[in-house]
């Protein structure tokens, strides 16, 4: 059956040509990203799952799990969804904006199988190491943090797993040299130019996972004596974030592709975008400070200057693709008179109804107001010692990557099956509701934690509130706010299910493809430029973001001046 | 084979803007185009903000008694 | 049609920008400087801040630092009053060495942290206050030295808040401030 997946009709050549994009699609290409796909989402079912156990823990009132049980379901939980599912599904990515947007075959084919079969095993191992794991080994959570020993076979699958995305990757990196040569007064394609750059932030990220996880490994089987506790947290992080910005260049990478893909919307300036993503290219990665800001050691110069994307750098490309993406939509839509002339008839006539746009779009709306706002706050040197290690961090980046990447691979997954498998949607109106029910359900539950760790001080990484044993402080304010956690993340967790549902089901039992987007490419609309066409719609909206972003700025600089005075 | 398609196979290349293509193609244009050299200027960046810096950091802290 | 899954053709280093996302473009500049220095303006001129010296010490030493610091204090039944300015706090599995304390309000200390085993983090939140904590991490073969003045009497909790192993969810302690 799965392979049969795999299957698709070609010419003699090896080559197909999609009828809603127009793109060559190789054999080699395709049938790699199907495998990558199918994995990532074998992966999210695992991470979900535990997601459950976790948070119906976390919410004291059904308090789940044992705390050995939590920090166990809490590890797999990380692993599965922030990186298995994620590297999975950027490889796909890869394979998508090379070879398959450049109408190329996939060089090295056989890397891309052979990357696969490592990392599968390497996850098995990962998940087979956090399983078994009992004393004197402690769970790894995601950080493994040295000198706390955890599973040898741990710090192995990890150095695999890496050794295998590599792999996988370097025939994404031969089919851009060979572009590149075939072509060297040539432009790439700004899809293509975007996943370049999430290549090489990937690169260095697995990197530094090298850097970190080979000397722990042998630290673990005795060979190193000694594991550095500050040198460990600089490197580690390096992959720790790493693969976080990974996530944020891919995501991004798939906001121009699905936006043009299912709302008729264009690059309304190339070399805007282009000079955005250079931005990411270069600073993105110094963002692995934000962990280190309230560690001794480091000087308050390296702190702020990496913390600080250099000056802020990478936070400027943001704000450069936060109006490109929506600006991209209103200019491309008024330019096809779809939705008028007001200031937001391009957007009420949007495709809502369409999940792959529905996703992405409020991918975009709550990554930035959620996820964006609050790391570039708990980035900040100072404001980020009333953040660091509080539920306030998870509340973060389930608003970076739960509500921001998984809900955009979502909608990306949608048309995949639909594009690629060829694969028409079962339960339609399920497929419509799931964007939705999975966007609010997860936004709530990540301002559940932002509330819990901001206000109460609630620690992440730790199951009990109020029953703590040994002394009778306890954060029992936070209990209703973690019961709000519990059923929020509980309603998440069902519209995770419903996407896999409807995935899954679609692939098994959905008939074959109406080939069709909501607004054909071939529909170009007027002759004029798109620059030329008017963006106030999503200015007006990005002023309004900018006034949320400097209210809670002064907020939070508020507090921070009425705490205790400390620091040299 | 469409005349228009390159050797890759890809559909033709489209502009927004002025189409000129026998105009000389502007540095910063040929910068951004070329990606290897950004990619490894990047990387050493990184390596010497983050890394080099940090590590240099961490080698000055002196032993306490 | 500028498309993202095309090659953009000719010289589109030269294609028009339009004014709004220029608008938006200074604004975006103007917001980054702001972040930046504010936050290095605040290192400078601000009394918060994650800073202080830091040396390297070998948690066997640091115990025995710890150790003779709690030998010159004074032991009362709400905790330890430090012989000085200086407050030795210890991190272990899965007690803090040194805690409880007691400390004067107005009085600059320097507060000693780091650990005997594994990485902890020092959660400290004033009782029963809402957002008035802040959280330092503390890490085994470095003793960081962070001055530290408190402006109001009361009790303040201290939770560790990075995981370090089974029993990390016990670690409590306390600062008593008069």
């Amino acid at each position: 059956m799965a392979i049969g997946l795999l299957e698709g009709t070609y010419g003699p050549d090896g080559f197909r040509t999609c009828e809603v994009t127009g793109l060559k699609i190789h054999r080699s290409a395709e049938v790699p990203l199907k495998m990558f796909g199918l994995t990532a989402v074998v992966a999210l079912i695992l991470g979900g799952t535990a997601a459950l156990l976790v948070a119906l823990t976390r919410w004291e009132a059904v308090g789940l799990l044992q705390p050995t049980q939590f920090y166990k379901y809490l590890s797999l939980h990380a692993w599965n969804l922030l990186i298995f599912w994620m590297v999975f599904m950027e490889v796909g990515i890869l394979y998508v904006g090379g070879p398959i947007v450049l109408g190329r075959k996939l060089p090295g084919t056989k890397l891309a199988k052979i990357g696969w079969v490592v990392m599968v095993a390497s996850a098995v191992l990962i998940e087979y190491a956090i399983w078994t794991t009992t004393y004197p080994n402690q769970q790894p959570l995601l950080t493994s943090y040295a000198p706390m020993k955890s599973s040898a076979l741990f710090y192995l699958g990890v150095d695999t797993f890496i050794l295998g995305t590599v792999v996988a990757a370097l025939p994404f990196f031969a089919c851009i040299w060979q572009e590149k040569s075939e072509n060297p007064n040539g432009t790439l394609p700004l899809v293509t130019f975007g996943a370049f750059v999430t290549g090489i932030i990937a690169v260095e990220a697995l990197l530094g996972g090298l850097i970190t996880y080979v000397p722990t490994f042998l630290w673990r089987i005795g060979i190193v004596e000694h594991i550095d506790a500050a040198w460990y947290r600089q490197m580690y992080w390096i992959i720790g974030h790493g693969t976080q910005q990974i996530n944020l260049a891919a995501m991004i990478t798939s906001w121009y592709f699905m936006t043009h893909l299912t709302a008729g919307a264009e690059v309304v300036s190339e070399k805007v975008s282009r000079g955005a993503f250079i931005l990411y290219l270069f600073f993105i990665n110094m963002g692995a400070a934000h962990h280190l800001m309230a560690d001794p050691a480091l000087t308050a110069g390296w702190k702020m200057w990496n913390t600080s994307y250099a000056m802020y750098g990478a936070v400027l490309a943001s704000l450069i693709h936060a109006f490109a993406i929506p600006a991209g939509i209103e200019a491309g839509r008024r330019k096809r008179g779809l939705g008028g002339d007001s200031w937001f008839g391009w957007l009420k006539t949007a495709p809502w109804h369409d999940p792959g746009f529905s996703a992405t779009a409020l991918s975009i709306i709550l990554f930035g107001y959620l996820g964006g706002i609050t790391g570039v706050l708990m980035g900040q040197m100072q404001l980020n010692t009333m953040r660091h290690n509080t539920l306030a961090v998870p509340g973060h980046f389930h608003g970076t990557v739960a509500v921001g990447t998984t809900l955009a691979f979502m909608g990306l997954l949608f048309y995949v099956i639909r594009l690629f498998f060829k694969k028409e949607w079962i339960l339609d109106p399920l497929a419509r509701l799931q964007p939705y029910l999975y966007g609010g359900a997860m936004s709530i539950a990540s301002m559940a934690m932002m509330e819990a760790g901001i206000v109460w001080g609630v620690p992440r990484r730790d199951p009990v509130t109020t029953s703590i044993p040994g002394t009778s402080f306890s954060f029992s304010a936070a209990s209703p706010m973690l019961a709000v956690l519990g059923i929020a993340a509980a309603v998440a967790v069902l519209a995770g299910a419903i996407f896999v549902l409807v995935a899954v089901g679609s692939l098994l039992f959905g008939k074959e493809a109406r080939m069709r987007v909501p607004v054909p490419l071939s529909l170009t609309g007027s002759e004029r430029p798109v620059h030329g066409f008017s963006m106030r719609g999503t200015l007006a909206m990005g002023v309004f973001f900018m006034l949320v972003f400097v209210l809670f700025y002064g907020l939070d600089w508020m507090w921070l001046s009425r705490l205790w005075t400390f620091g040299t | 084979m469409d005349e228009a398609q390159t050797r890759s196979g890809r559909p033709p290349a489209e502009g927004g803007g002025p189409q000129t293509p026998d105009e000389e193609i502007p540095w910063p244009q040929r910068v951004f185009d070329s990606v290897w050299m950004l990619a490894l200027a990047a990387v050493v960046f990184f390596f010497l903000s983050y890394v080099v810096w940090g590590l240099i950091d961490l080698l000055s802290i002196r032993s306490g008694g | 049609m500028s498309s993202p899954i095309r090659s953009p053709d000719g010289v589109w280093w030269n294609w028009d920008v339009n004014g709004l996302e220029r608008t938006w473009l200074g604004i975006a500049f103007v917001w980054c400087v702001i972040l930046f220095g504010w936050m290095v303006g605040w290192r400078n001129l601000g009394a918060q801040n994650p800073t202080g010296p830091t040396t390297r010490i070998s948690p066997d030493r640091y115990r025995a630092e710890v150790q003779a610091y709690e030998k010159e204090a004074r032991e009362t039944d709400q905790g330890l009053v430090p012989p000085g300015d200086d407050v030795y706090v210890g991190a272990q599995q899965w007690t803090w060495d040194g805690l409880p304390v007691v400390l004067e309000a107005g009085t600059q200390y320097r507060l000693h942290l780091s650990s005997y085993d594994v990485q902890h983090g020092f959660g400290l939140h004033r009782e029963a206050r809402m957002i008035e904590q802040f959280n330092l991490q503390v890490l085994p073969g470095y003793e960081w030295v962070v001055p530290i003045q408190f402006k109001h009497p009361g009790v303040y909790d201290v939770q560790c808040n990075e995981f370090c192993g089974v029993g990390h969810r016990t670690m409590h302690g306390r600062i008593i401030v008069e």
